[in-house]
C-alpha cells in the first residue's frame, strides 16, 4: 500500500502514470479507509494474517491467492478526472484478459443484483467481496473483481483485486478457479492486462523498478501511514 | 445561492463569503460537479467547530461507491460551523449543493486565498476542458 501511495505521489511529480501488478508474500487484510479495525474480529478466518488499512474506501480484502493491480493516474492525464469511465474500461478490460483464458464474467449491472436474506451479498458486509456494487466484476454470481479509487487533489489511483483461487483466510468466497474451473496463469494474465491497459488507456509502458526517490516517499509513507499501528487502528 | 454568487477552487471545493458583525465568514461546499463525478456518496467525515484551516489543505474525507476523496479548504481561517446533519443527509449534496448542502462556515484569517478562486463561468470551463 505504501509503494502505491508512493507511486501517486511520484507520478503527479513527474507526469507519468505507473501500473503496478502484483502479489503479497504473506496473506493480508486490508481494511477499507473508513472502516473500524475492531470490525476484523467479525471474521475469524482472517484473524490471523497481517493487516493493513488502505487509502481507498470500501469493505475488506483478503490478500492471498489473488492478484492486486494499481493504476496511478497523474493530474495531467486526461484520465484522472474521468473516474467512472476509467473504472469500467479498467473492469471491461480485465474481462476481455478473463475471456482470454474462457472464462465467461461480466459487470454487476445494477445495485444489490444478488442481495440475500442472510446477510451475505450486503452493501454493508464486512468483506469487499461480499458486496456487489455496478461495475463489479463476477462469474455467475460469484464476485471475482472489485477496485476502488482514491485521489489526491487532481490525481487519482485506482486498484484492486481479482481473486484467482479460494483462499483458507477467506473461505466463503470462491476465487476464478473454483467458479470457471479455470486456473489462471498469473505471469501470462499480468501480461495480457499490461498490453490490454496499455492499448485502451493510450500509455507507452515500459517496465521499471522503483527510483530512488520512490524508494525515499515510500518510507516516508510507510512510517506515517501503512506501517504505522497507530494509522491503522485509527478507526 | 445561485452558483453565479460562488467561488470556486480547483479542487471542485465552493465559497461564499459574506460580511457578519464586523468579520468575513466563508460559507464552503462542494461543487455538483464533484458530486456528479463521485456518485453515490456514502461517507463523509467532517472537522469539529474550532479548527483551523488553510487554503488547498484538507479539512475532511468524503467517499463514494468506488471511490474516496479529501475535501480541500479554499479559504484560510477557523470553523465556526458545521453542518453536522450533513453526513446522515447526504443525499442533500446531491438535490442542493449550494444551499442545504453547504459543509462549513469559516471566519477568515486572510482574504489572499480569495484570489486563487474561479467565479462559476471561468470554473464550469475549467471542468468542460477536464
Amino acid at each position: 500500500m505504501a509503494v502505491d501511495q508512493a507511486l501517486l505521489i511520484s507520478a503527479d511529480q513527474s507526469g507519468d502514470s505507473t501500473l503496478r501488478l502484483y502479489s503479497w508474500s504473506t496473506p493480508t487484510l486490508s481494511l477499507g479507509y473508513f472502516q473500524s479495525y475492531d470490525d476484523r474480529k467479525r471474521h475469524e478466518p482472517s484473524l490471523n494474517c497481517a493487516v493493513v488499512r488502505r487509502a481507498s474506501g470500501g469493505g475488506a480484502i483478503v490478500h492471498d491467492r489473488e492478484i492486486t493491480y494499481s493504476l496511478c493516474i497523474p493530474s495531467v492525464n486526461r484520465w484522472s478526472t474521468r473516474n467512472c469511465e476509467l473504472y469500467k474500461l479498467v473492469h471491461q478490460e480485465i474481462i476481455a484478459v478473463l475471456a482470454g483464458f474462457g472464462i465467461d464474467s461480466r459487470l454487476v449491472e445494477k445495485s444489490r443484483e444478488f442481495e440475500s436474506k442472510d446477510g451475505a451479498d450486503h452493501p454493508k458486509a464486512f468483506l469487499c467481496f461480499q458486496r456487489r456494487t455496478p461495475g463489479d466484476i463476477i462469474v455467475g454470481k460469484h464476485k471475482i473483481g472489485g477496485s476502488a479509487q482514491r485521489r489526491l487533489k487532481n490525481s487519482l489511483i485506482q486498484h484492486g483485486s481479482i481473486l484467482l483461487a479460494r483462499s483458507n483466510c477467506a473461505p466463503e468466497l470462491p476465487g476464478i478457479l473454483e467458479v470457471s474451473e479455470f486456473e489462471v496463469a498469473r505471469q501470462e494474465f499480468c501480461r495480457e492486462l499490461a498490453i490490454r491497459f496499455s492499448d485502451k488507456l493510450d500509455f507507452r509502458l515500459e517496465p521499471s523498478k522503483l527510483s530512488d526517490e520512490e524508494k525515499r516517499l515510500c518510507d516516508e509513507v510507510k512510517s506515517a501511514q501503512f506501517g504505522n499501528r497507530e494509522w491503522t487502528k485509527k478507526r | 445561492m445561485s452558483p453565479e454568487e460562488l467561488l470556486f477552487a480547483e479542487t471542485h471545493e465552493w465559497a461564499h463569503v459574506a460580511d457578519q458583525g464586523g468579520d468575513k465568514i466563508a460559507t464552503i461546499g462542494l461543487s455538483a460537479h464533484a458530486i456528479e463525478a463521485l456518485t453515490d456518496l456514502v461517507y463523509m467525515e467532517l472537522p469539529e467547530v474550532g479548527t483551523a484551516v488553510s487554503a488547498a489543505h484538507s479539512f475532511g474525507e468524503v467517499e463514494s461507491v468506488k471511490a474516496t476523496s479529501d475535501l480541500y479548504s479554499p479559504v484560510d481561517g477557523e470553523i465556526i460551523e458545521v453542518n453536522t446533519s450533513l453526513p446522515d443527509n447526504l443525499e442533500v449534496l446531491g438535490t442542493d449543493p449550494y444551499g442545504e448542502g453547504w459543509i462549513l462556515k469559516v471566519k477568515l484569517a486572510s482574504e489572499t486565498a480569495l484570489e486563487n478562486l474561479h467565479d462559476h463561468a471561468a470554473y464550469e470551463k475549467m471542468c468542460e476542458e477536464g
